[in-house]
């Protein structure tokens, strides 16, 4: 299970599986998918897996500004930053 | 069960899929269809007849996501299913997003519920190319599954007859396990074989709620025995760590489920006027644009000029002044001649003279006026696309854009609005927007009058304009700075853009102004009783007589301490009844009123519905601070306007 990536609070650090990065990162209209999600705040964290927002879930960026608006499955949303620099994603990439 | 009691069937799902749709279709009664969340904002019950033998209750709930539940109105939904026992649960999902949406259906299934899964806009996953096979999909989850297209009628009367053979108990479900590993798994054991009680949903429910620190389901359960022991087992763990497990235990049953029944295709076809639509209500410069076409076409041209100006003269002086008032007065004249109850059904101040013309001939155009415009806005998906622009904005002052909706609406009527801030996410979020709504926002009827009686002059429009924007923005930082509580986030999920329907819009407009005139005309009938008994009693002249002194402050005839009180018994009540001034007070008097009569006190309808849903000592605490505040406010304007050589 992915659990184990637990990442702290504004952890940026570049670990061996890198290519993570936050969501306002990532580059409008290419793939990734959703690597973790920050759970320093529960309510947010909530809200996240409510919508279907949890690791494993491919998502493409389609604008930044003025709030991130990004798709999951079928269905579009918008978040300010506050709650996409809590999801963190890499790109999907052939390799392994 | 007794056999004379009614069935009673539960509508749940996401906001935004067609839910009350199907309710309609069900019942044949309205609640509000749109395109945004949060317009189911009380509980809508309709009944359905099945046969001649049968009733059914059906329960339209507000939007809800998941078990765990975040804003008030999902705590509604979930109260329902833990105190009204509903002989069926109708999951209604968006069939092309089901993968999404299929977790939630997991939840009631293992809760115990009697499920039955509705997937709807069946047309639009077909329309992708995609297909899923239902009576495959039926067996895995064990439930019965409807495929339905609400708004065209189809699938809703096999629909219905799954509704009664579930509501009958002649359904037998066949339940289906989630496994959640073994660590939390002997967790939950733990908890369920503490619990004694008998409750609505299952055991384990509540065990996989309380594990998550869900706080209703802890209060649900808080006279079990061995609470203590819950508790403890509770808080053993981290709460966040278990719900996204769980999640994501239900996340990927519901992928694997899905991947197997659904034909996905690689035909992609893209709606080019969506896509357009798109592009430009995105576009931060584009966006704008649409906000001053809005602004002018619909608020000033249509409300304002066409509603406040045409249909208000028309109905006022033509039909009013010209026929009812005359036969009325000399009617009431020839039987009750010259008696104080004369006055009471006309003359001056009579229930029909002056009440039932505020309501019909000044009120009433304006306010349809204004719910057509805004359901045509609504249908269309732009709201949400508008709280997404200003969402930056707003955060200056501690909102998110989610409170676009209310403060919008407020601008048809507050009290309605004051009802939408339900869908907010915090308690600080739903204070600051009470309040804003209470000071700052005029509502239609204040609004077209105001239009009507300053459109004379742009420049005092203008200014009242600006002296409302900055009490706005000003009243905006002051409460964010002094409000307890952490700062709004924004989180919304977007609607395609999609041309509003000609008769959804009607439907939606109508619903709002049946609400409309039945809050509204008994207020005012109210409210020329209370005038008349004031008048006799003499309460109503020691009244005006008192808010003639800070009307005087700021540089106002003393009549308009009587519009001030008018104010109260209703906003727009006071606004209309300043069309009868408007000939004997110069510009800047005008302007300087209806900028205190804008921030005055809400109505009393306003005033109930705050105490309602903010409590008594909020409501009051921000009906104290709007009467100083309107009048120094005013105070300050005159002064200002005296300075600068305005008449």
């Amino acid at each position: 299970m992915r659990m184990r990536n637990r990442n702290r609070k504004g952890g940026f650090e570049s670990t061996a599986d890198s290519g993570r990065m936050r969501l306002m990162e990532a580059t409008i209209g290419d793939k990734y998918i959703v690597e973790s999600i920050d759970k320093d705040d529960p309510a947010i964290l909530r809200k996240l897996c409510s919508m279907g927002i949890l690791p494993g879930v491919e998502v493409i960026v389609r604008r930044k500004k003025p709030t991130i608006i990004f798709e999951v499955y079928h269905s579009r949303f918008a978040v300010d930053k506050l709650i996409g620099d809590k999801i963190y994603v890499k790109q999907l990439h052939s390799h392994r | 069960m007794s056999d004379n009691s009614m069935y009673k069937i539960l509508l749940v799902g996401n906001p935004n899929v067609g839910k009350s749709a199907l309710f309609y279709k069900l019942t044949g009664k309205y609640a509000s269809v749109s395109n945004y969340p949060g317009t189911t904002v009380s509980i809508t019950s309709g009944k359905m007849s099945i046969g001649e033998h049968h009733e059914v209750e059906i329960i339209d709930t507000p939007g809800f996501y998941n078990m765990m539940t975040i804003t008030e109105e999902e705590k509604v939904t979930k109260q329902i299913i833990l105190d009204e026992h509903p002989d069926a649960v109708v999951h209604v999902v968006d069939a092309k997003n089901i993968e999404r949406m299929l977790p939630l259906t997991l939840q009631l299934i293992e809760a115990d519920l009697p499920v039955i899964l509705v997937l709807n806009m069946f047309d639009e996953l077909k329309n992708r190319g995609m297909d899923i096979q239902i009576s495959h999909l039926e067996h895995d989850l064990g439930i019965p599954v409807v495929e339905t297209v609400a708004i065209k009628g189809e699938g809703v009367s096999n629909l219905i007859s799954r509704i009664t053979s579930v509501a009958e108990g002649r359904y037998t479900y066949e339940k289906l396990n989630v496994n959640y590993g073994e660590k939390l798994e002997e967790k939950i054991a733990g908890i369920q074989s503490l619990l004694k009680g008998e409750y609505a949903i299952s055991k384990r429910s509540i065990a996989l709620l309380a594990l998550q620190n869900d706080s209703d389901i802890l209060t649900h359960i808080k006279n079990e025995p061995e609470f203590n022991k819950i508790k403890k087992i509770v808080g053993e763990e981290d709460a966040a760590e278990i719900s996204l497990s769980i999640s994501h235990v239900l996340h990927n049953l519901a992928s694997s489920i899905i991947k197997e029944h659904i034909k996905n295709s690689t035909k992609k076809q893209k709606n080019s006027f969506q896509s357009f639509a798109d592009k430009v209500t995105f576009h931060p410069v584009f966006s704008l644009i649409i906000v001053a076409i809005i602004l002018y076409y619909g608020f000033y041209k249509f409300v304002g000029q066409f509603g406040a100006g045409f249909l208000v003269d028309f109905i006022e002086v033509n039909i009013f002044e010209n026929y009812i008032n005359p036969s009325v007065n000399s009617f009431f004249r020839s039987i009750l001649g010259d008696t104080i109850f004369f006055n009471l059904f006309a003359g001056e101040y009579g229930i029909i003279t002056l009440g039932l013309r505020y309501a019909i001939a000044i009120v009433l155009p304006v306010v349809s006026t204004f719910f057509l415009l805004f359901s045509v806005i609504e249908d269309s998906g732009y709201l949400v696309r508008l709280s997404m622009s200003l969402d930056r904005m707003f955060k200056k002052i501690g909102l998110s854009g989610r409170s676009v909706i209310p403060l919008i609406l407020g601008l048809g009527c507050g009290t309605m609005a004051t009802i939408v801030t339900r869908t907010l996410e915090t308690k600080r979020e739903r204070f600051v927007v009470t309040f804003l709504l209470a000071l700052t926002i005029p509502c239609s009827a204040q609004l077209g009058v105001i239009l009507g009686i300053l459109g004379v002059s742009f420049t005092a429009l203008a200014i009242w304009f600006v002296t409302i924007l900055i009490v706005f923005i000003f009243a905006g930082f002051v409460l964010n700075r002094y409000t307890k509580g952490e700062p709004a986030t924004f989180f919304m999920e977007i609607p395609p853009i999609r041309w509003p329907k000609i008769g959804n819009v009607l439907a939606k407009t109508f619903n709002r102004l049946k609400w409309y005139a039945l809050e509204v005309i008994p207020i005012f009938v109210y409210a020329s009783i209370l005038i008349w008994v004031g008048k006799i009693t003499k309460i109503f002249e020691l009244l005006t007589g008192l808010l003639a002194y800070p009307a005087n402050w700021a540089g106002l005839p003393d009549k308009m301490g009587e519009i001030f009180l008018y104010g109260f018994f209703r906003r727009d009540f006071g606004a209309a009844g300043m069309y009868d001034l408007t000939d004997v007070m110069t510009l800047r008097e005008l302007t300087v009123a209806t900028v205190i009569l804008t921030l005055f006190v809400p109505c009393i309808a306003q005033f109930s519905v705050m105490i309602k849903e903010r409590g008594t000592k909020t409501a009051v605490m921000i009906f104290l601070a709007v009467i100083p505040f309107a009048f120094l406010v005013g105070t300050i304007l005159n002064q200002i306007l005296l300075f600068w050589g305005m008449a």
